[in-house]
């Protein structure tokens, strides 16, 4: 009961408090047209990645914490997904209980499918599948073409982290101990600012209004 | 048994939760919430706003609120120190001066600045200080708020619907200023009801943080709506088109339920407007600024929405005398703009409009040092 209610309140906090003041000045279509400072431009964009993890995840702990009370367990779905150093354990502890479901449904299957096409190199198989699973899921959010490009890009991002991993396992071996965490935080914050700016094309309602945001955030807009 | 300690546990834990609360919500009624607002993220994370915060709507990133601190503290008078070689002026007024539908570069402030006016071979800059809606009281007690700026003038933009003295606690900043409105009335002597029911004196339970929550949260949206400002310079929401102001008029005569020209003097805030011009110690412009002067249905009978002819011809008259009489500085420009420079008010300016009333104010800026 105790903890029903404290995740409850954690839940209702998030929501109402952060994400609720966050989306006051989070990236959207009016300010996408209207912010032209690259400095202010990534201060909307950081504002809309927060917005939506507190946003998502408060009603999350409201509901787990609700089904408590009832005396029902129900699964986690985020695991402080931000502090993740790459795009796979980002995509292992965001949205989890969708992202077990279509492991399991679909990315699996066409994994074990598209290896009967054995003519097919490694590499096109892995890009098939990361960018068919992330198409679908950005598909399952809306039928828009920025879903879909949210979704392309994620895929296109797994599979060059796949393809990086695979490359740096086995010829590069860190020992310093500072080097290995320098190059942690590094891949905190490269993953981070990866899905932040995927949260572009998330976050507005048009493929030319994203290209625009992404054109400002750089400087050249 | 696991199960009943959980139970316990959890029923004092909302008790003390409760209980704490409650002396929380109740300690608030000492807490002043009024100097909260001198906090601020303007004018150092932010820049400052070119004019108060004014507003509604979500999209005009901009909100109304009644804490003065605030205001000030968001405003860029704030964060701006006086140069050796600037000459600060205030301007005070209503909507006409905050500039609906204007940007703040196409404000009277705004147009003064870019004209690089200078005064006492000094250079003139102009912060706006004007507030949507129409009071004596509520330009007092603005300016009251604004001396400790320094100004080395004030222009006070006025216009007849600014005195009625039943209209003086109408403003919802006045209203909800009770305690400063008393203040001023003490101050200057003014011959104001400090128990008018339009002031809102709070109970006990009105000051308790549940009662004023929306005061706090005000606090916090104004703080976030800077970073909308800093990014977008947007302070208000600019429709493409708008129901432009009245023309056509019925019949109707009486200003504020007054149908003679002799009933008028008693009816306005006179005493306001002469602690406005005493209250700086520097010297105050007065101006009657200007307003639509229809050719429309009935604009025989009544020069615009807001007023009979007979009333303003009145005004025009008691306020050209109380001038002369007191030696005030004042510059009457009822028929500055013609009617195609208005917009969706009898006083709400175009930018060309603006611009018109900006020369001749700026003339009389510049001309400040030569006067006796």
């Amino acid at each position: 009961m105790l903890s029903a209610g404290q995740r409850i309140v954690l839940g209702l906090f998030k929501k109402f408090v952060i994400a609720d003041a966050l989306a006051l000045i989070a990236l959207n279509d009016a300010l996408a047209a209207q912010v032209s400072s690259a400095g202010w431009m990534w201060l909307h964009l950081y504002a809309y990645t927060f917005q939506i993890y507190f946003d998502f995840s408060g009603y999350t702990d409201i509901a787990i914490g609700i089904a408590r009370l009832a005396g029902i367990k129900l699964p986690e779905n985020f695991a402080s997904p931000y502090t993740k150093p790459n795009l796979t354990q980002f995509w292992n502890s965001w949205h989890m209980t969708l992202t077990q479901w279509i492991r399991a449904y679909f990315f699996n299957p066409f994994n074990r499918w598209i290896r009967g096409y054995k003519s097919l190199p490694a590499w096109t198989m892995i890009l098939l599948g990361q960018l068919a699973t992330m198409l679908l899921i950005g598909l399952w959010h809306g039928i828009t073409w920025n879903f879909i490009l949210w979704g392309a890009w994620h895929g296109l991002g797994l599979f060059l982290q796949n393809r990086w991993s695979d490359f740096v396992k086995t010829r590069i071996i860190v020992a310093n101990p500072r080097l290995q965490t320098a190059m942690q935080l590094g891949g905190i914050l490269l993953t981070f600012h990866f899905v932040a700016l995927g949260w572009v094309f998330f976050a507005l309602s048009g493929p030319q209004l994203s290209a625009q945001v992404l054109s400002k955030l750089f400087g050249l807009g | 048994m696991e199960q009943k300690k959980a139970s316990i546990n959890l029923f004092r834990v909302l008790l003390k939760a409760g209980l704490l609360f409650a002396l929380f919500n109740f300690a608030f009624i000492f807490v002043d919430v009024e100097p909260l607002g001198k906090i601020s993220l303007y004018n150092s994370i932010f820049p400052g706003r070119e004019r108060f915060p004014f507003g509604e709507t979500r999209e005009a990133y901009n909100l109304s609120l009644y804490n003065l601190d605030a205001m000030f503290a968001s405003h860029v008078l704030d964060g701006t120190e006086k140069a050796p070689d600037e000459f600060r002026v205030l301007l005070i007024g209503d909507s006409s001066v905050w500039g609906t539908l204007l940007t703040p570069q196409q404000t009277l402030a705004g147009q003064l600045n870019a004209g690089s006016v200078n005064a006492c071979g000094k250079n003139v800059h102009v912060y706006n200080l004007g507030y949507p809606t129409i009071s004596l009281t509520k330009d007092l007690m603005l300016l009251h708020q604004a001396l400790r700026y320094q100004p080395d003038l004030v222009i006070v933009l006025t216009t007849l619907e600014a005195f009625p003295l039943d209209k003086q606690f109408e403003s919802p900043l006045v209203a909800n200023n009770a305690e400063r409105v008393k203040n001023l009335i003490t101050i200057y002597q003014l011959p104001l009801d400090p128990n008018h029911p339009p002031l809102v004196q709070p109970s006990t339970w009105q000051q308790t943080f549940i009662s004023r929550r929306r005061a706090v949260a005000d606090l916090f949206r104004l703080q976030m709506y800077g970073a909308l400002w800093a990014s977008t310079g947007i302070d208000q929401v600019y429709p493409a088109t708008y129901e432009r102001a009245q023309t056509d008029f019925g019949t109707e005569t009486a200003y504020h339920n007054l149908t003679q020209p002799s009933e008028l003097s008693g009816a306005l805030a006179f005493s306001v407007l002469d602690a406005i011009m005493g209250a700086a110690p520097a010297p105050t412009l007065l101006v009657n600024e200007p307003m639509l002067i229809s050719s429309g249905q009935n604009s025989d009978i009544r020069y615009n929405f807001f007023y009979p002819r007979w009333a303003y011809d009145e005004y025009r008259r008691l306020l050209a005398e109380r001038a002369a009489q007191n030696g005030w500085q004042y510059l009457d420009l009822w028929n500055l703009v013609p009617p195609a420079e208005f917009t969706n008010s009898a006083i709400h300016l175009t930018p060309a409009g603006e611009a018109m009333l900006a020369e001749q104010i700026a003339l009389n800026i510049q001309n400040m040092c030569e006067r006796p």
